[in-house]
């Protein structure tokens, strides 16, 4: 909630120096993915739980460079309650690490985090059991290290693991997967420069987009659809096929990975039973 | 949005009621209430708009000023949206109350506006890399009755389409300062071309069934809704930005339908728009100065 | 099916005002002498200063024998004993609840001022008070009458008749409650299959004629399975929509205004008369018809 004080929001006299290189000169279009994969590879992904000592629960995920840290904190009650509310609240709060773009200020990742924070908010509130701790709220905390593109969807993912791990009551396994379209193409899990093209700001002919949606898997809900760009709605039903089927496998490894804790946790409660005996 | 109380047996008859086709007030899932608008209401603006949907009030005014590129994008002007919830507009504005939501309707509008098809930024380049204009788009919410995005949207369109730029005459280097010259005359400026101007429409669920232009009662109803951007462009319409807001979720044949729904309306909205656009502007001609009628009827 | 969708054009205003026409009343504004002796007493709406009555509110002068007041057109309820007045529950607190009348103060229900399931004469107890979100929660409307009026000017209501009680399905139409005409009874069965309950402190309730009446359970039973028909719905939505644009036009309402403002918009679809030139035309066509009665 507070602010760097440290750092002074305002116009930044300094310019990065990438305008300099020739890197500005991005291509309007793509041809081939830069990594050497698929359009619809996703890249690969790291899951780990319960990484910090101090949170309830926690989450650390990586696909590709993307690099997110999630800590769930104890629920706490509703500080200065206007309102009696049923449900319980769930609070969001998304922070860059200053380092984690390239070429971009201070300002704009502020603007970034904010609305990210609410995208994120909305897209775990149907996936809590609210109604089991009234008055409560939960705060869920997330760090991105490193952004490489589908930040979104990296943090959503990763808050799911880490509300798992927390032991916070969910209905379903929440998952999100990105998707960047340009021209006729659908790249799935789109890196950083792969998406500034897709949001085809200099796009002036042909359709390009980004979509991100979360879904809880076995209800078939989509808690957060969201889509910026300039497509036609034929393609809007293609890629919200496409992105579904895709989420499943996300749900697959964060399946597994759940699965993967609990036998970590009673090999080792198996150890330590031993051991006493 | 507005915090209002309902027994359980009112809220069924309204979702009954969606569920017939007949919302209370005799409307079809797929009606807007009836909508007053008038543009060039600003004298100080470059181009303004005002718009009413039953208890929603809006005013839009323009302002263009001349700024620098930026490094990014040297070939393109700016424009920049900022809303005001007024605490006038409804007693929970009243403080930091509005902020959350002005942020999140100028968001939508930003990126429903981002895309190089749906506004072309270049053509408010006066000089590559040197000058170009940069909109300041102000909305100002007199009044807030419920579908603020629908409104807002059709606000700023109709400003943009009063919009006048002057004219640059010249713009010269002069050894590394700029040198621009502008046409004395106000009748001589620049339009905006508004046709593929993205509109926002926002889609209510209540119960299984969605309905567009909710009233403040249905809005209690609904869990969810959808806002859709859609742009109209060679007679066709694209999607420029899809967005949540509530705190449900929709199962994916409902988000298509309701797309779909979005879609349909928004192509409607944008074609009565124009109409009614053109025709102010016939009644009063292009430039000639018109009697005001205000605001808050 | 297409989408309805109409822009008016800010030229084309339809002005209302005409309806009024030339029987505007004398009009008195805060601190003007309205009257200068003193053999008057001073009522709502006045202040007294010098020997002089003088206005408080903008409005026009009522005077009762010697009691002069001024009524402002906008203003919240003022209860009288014996207002029939359509309410929702704001609050449940010990032994009452909290309602809105749409008055300066919030109103009391008192649970002993209700009828309880299971004859009207019993002795309320201790697990009537827990049950009482079961009666009545937060949100439910009622008709009420208003029993008594405390002397900070809040009112006590009850229920204790069979004729008042919890209100189900239907639509609250609000409206400024000096456009209420006060009447005999405000309980309407009107001749299109609805009923209208046109509350002294501006809610008016339209709901469907139930044609069963419940006994005996104090009026708390909601039927929320019950889906209204659509020809119901029809005539409920244009009452709503009359009721409205009469408002809009500052006309008093009561059941014979609204009849035939109801006959009136016929002619109409129920959308249509959203449309300022429907309610023009209903309203203006209305006054015509209440005129020719008068004569």
């Amino acid at each position: 909630m507070s602010r760097n004080q440290r750092k002074i929001a305002g116009p930044v006299a300094s310019t990065p120096y990438i305008l300099f290189t020739d890197k500005l000169n991005k291509p309007a279009k793509l041809k081939k993915r830069r990594d050497g994969r698929k359009d619809d590879e996703q890249r690969q992904i790291y899951v780990k739980l319960g990484v910090t000592s101090q949170a309830k629960g926690s989450a650390y995920l990586e696909m590709g460079q993307t690099k997110v840290i999630v800590s769930v904190l104890d629920p706490r009650e509703i500080p200065k309650q206007n309102r009696k509310s049923l449900d319980g609240e769930i609070q969001c709060e998304l922070k860059y690490a200053p380092f984690a773009c390239q070429g971009k200020s201070s300002a704009e990742l502020g603007a970034n985090e904010k609305s990210l924070s609410i995208a994120l908010k909305k897209s775990l509130l149907p996936a809590v059991c609210r109604h089991e701790f009234t008055n409560f709220q939960i705060d869920i905390l997330i760090y991105v290290l490193q952004d490489d593109g589908s930040v979104l969807s990296a943090a959503i993912n990763c808050a799911g693991l880490a509300l798992i791990d927390g032991g916070i009551p969910m209905y379903d396994i929440i998952t999100s997967t990105t998707v960047g379209v340009q021209g006729d193409r659908i790249l799935l899990d789109p890196t950083a420069s792969e998406e500034d093209i897709c949001k085809g700001s200099s796009c002036f002919n042909a359709e390009h987009g980004i979509v991100v949606a979360a879904r809880l898997e076995s209800h078939a809900q989509t808690t957060e659809f969201y889509h910026i760009g300039y497509i036609l709605p034929e393609k809007f039903k293609k890629i919200s096929e496409y992105i579904f089927s895709k989420n499943e496998d996300i749900a697959k490894i964060v399946k597994q990975a759940l699965v993967q804790k609990v036998k970590e946790h009673v090999v080792k409660k198996g150890n330590k039973d031993e051991a006493s005996n | 949005m507005a915090n209002i109380l309902l027994s359980d047996a009112e809220k069924t008859f309204i979702l009954h009621g969606v569920e017939e086709d007949f919302r209370c007030d005799g409307r079809t899932r797929r009606d807007y209430r009836p909508m007053e608008l008038e543009t060039g209401i600003v004298s100080h603006a470059s181009g303004s708009a005002r718009l009413r949907l039953a208890n929603t009030d809006i005013l839009v005014g323009i302002k263009t000023e001349i700024d620098v590129p930026s490094p990014y994008n040297i070939d393109k002007g700016k424009i920049e949206f900022f809303i005001d919830c007024s605490a006038n507009a409804t007693p929970e504005f009243e403080g930091r109350g509005g902020e959350e939501l002005a942020q999140e309707i100028s968001d939508t509008l930003a990126k429903s506006y981002q895309s190089g098809q749906a506004f072309d930024l270049r053509k408010l380049c006066i000089l590559p890399g040197q000058q170009c204009w940069k909109l300041y788009v102000d909305i100002l919410i007199l009044e807030c009755g419920g579908n603020l995005f629908d409104a807002v949207s059709l606000a700023v369109k109709a400003a943009l389409f009063n919009t006048k730029i002057p004219r640059v005459t010249a713009a010269l280097m002069d050894g590394g300062n700029v040198d621009l010259s502008l046409s004395d005359d106000p009748y001589d400026c620049n339009r905006i071309e508004i046709n593929q101007i993205p509109i926002l429409v926002t889609v209510c669920k209540i119960g299984d069934s969605c309905v567009v232009d909710p009233s403040a009662e249905e809005e209690q109803c609904s869990a969810a809704s959808v806002v859709v951007g859609v742009s109209q462009r060679d007679n066709k319409s694209f999607l420029t930005n899809i967005h949540m807001c509530g705190v449900g979720s929709f199962h994916q044949e409902t988000l298509e339908s309701s797309v779909e729904l979005g879609l349909s309306a928004a192509e409607k909205l944008d074609e009565e728009l124009l109409i009614a656009l053109k025709l102010e502007e016939e009644r009063f001609g292009k430039y000639g100065k018109k009697e005001i009628f205000g605001f808050l009827r | 099916m297409s989408t309805n969708v109409k822009f008016r054009l800010a030229s084309d205003r339809v002005n209302t005002q005409i309806l009024t026409g030339d029987r505007i009343p004398r009009l008195y504004t805060p601190g003007e002498v309205v009257t200068a002796q003193q053999s008057f007493m001073r009522g709502h709406g006045t202040y007294v200063e010098d020997d002089d009555i003088k206005a408080s509110v903008a409005g026009v002068m009522e005077q009762v024998n010697k009691l002069i007041s001024i009524k402002p057109l906008k203003s919240r309820y003022v209860g009288e004993i014996g207002d029939v007045v359509v309410a929702r529950i704001t609050e449940v607190q010990q032994k009452r609840w909290k309602v809105d009348t749409n008055s300066r103060l919030d109103s009391v229900l008192l649970l002993s001022s209700v009828n309880l399931p299971g004859g009207e004469l019993r002795r309320r107890s201790a697990e009537d008070e827990q049950m009482m979100r079961k009666y009545l929660q937060e949100g439910d409307l009622i008709s009420a009458e208003v029993q008594n009026i405390y002397d900070d000017g809040s009112l006590s209501l009850y229920t204790r008749s069979l004729k008042y009680g919890k209100l189900s399905q239907g639509i609250l139409v609000k409206v400024f409650p000096s456009l209420i005409k006060r009447r005999k009874t405000h309980f309407h069965n009107l001749p299109c299959g609805v009923s209208i309950i046109l509350g002294n402190n501006g809610f008016i309730w339209i709901s469907p004629t139930s044609t069963s009446e419940s006994e005996n359970d104090g009026g708390f039973t909601q039927n929320l399975s019950e889906v209204i028909p659509r020809a119901d719905r029809e005539v409920i939505a244009r009452l709503r929509n009359c009721i409205l644009a009469l408002a809009q036009c500052k006309m008093m309402l009561y059941d014979t205004s609204i009849l035939y403002a109801f006959e009136e918009s016929i002619k109409y679809e129920v959308h249509e008369l959203l449309n300022q030139e429907a309610i023009f035309d209903v309203a203006f066509l209305t006054q015509h018809r209440l005129r020719l009665q008068e004569i």
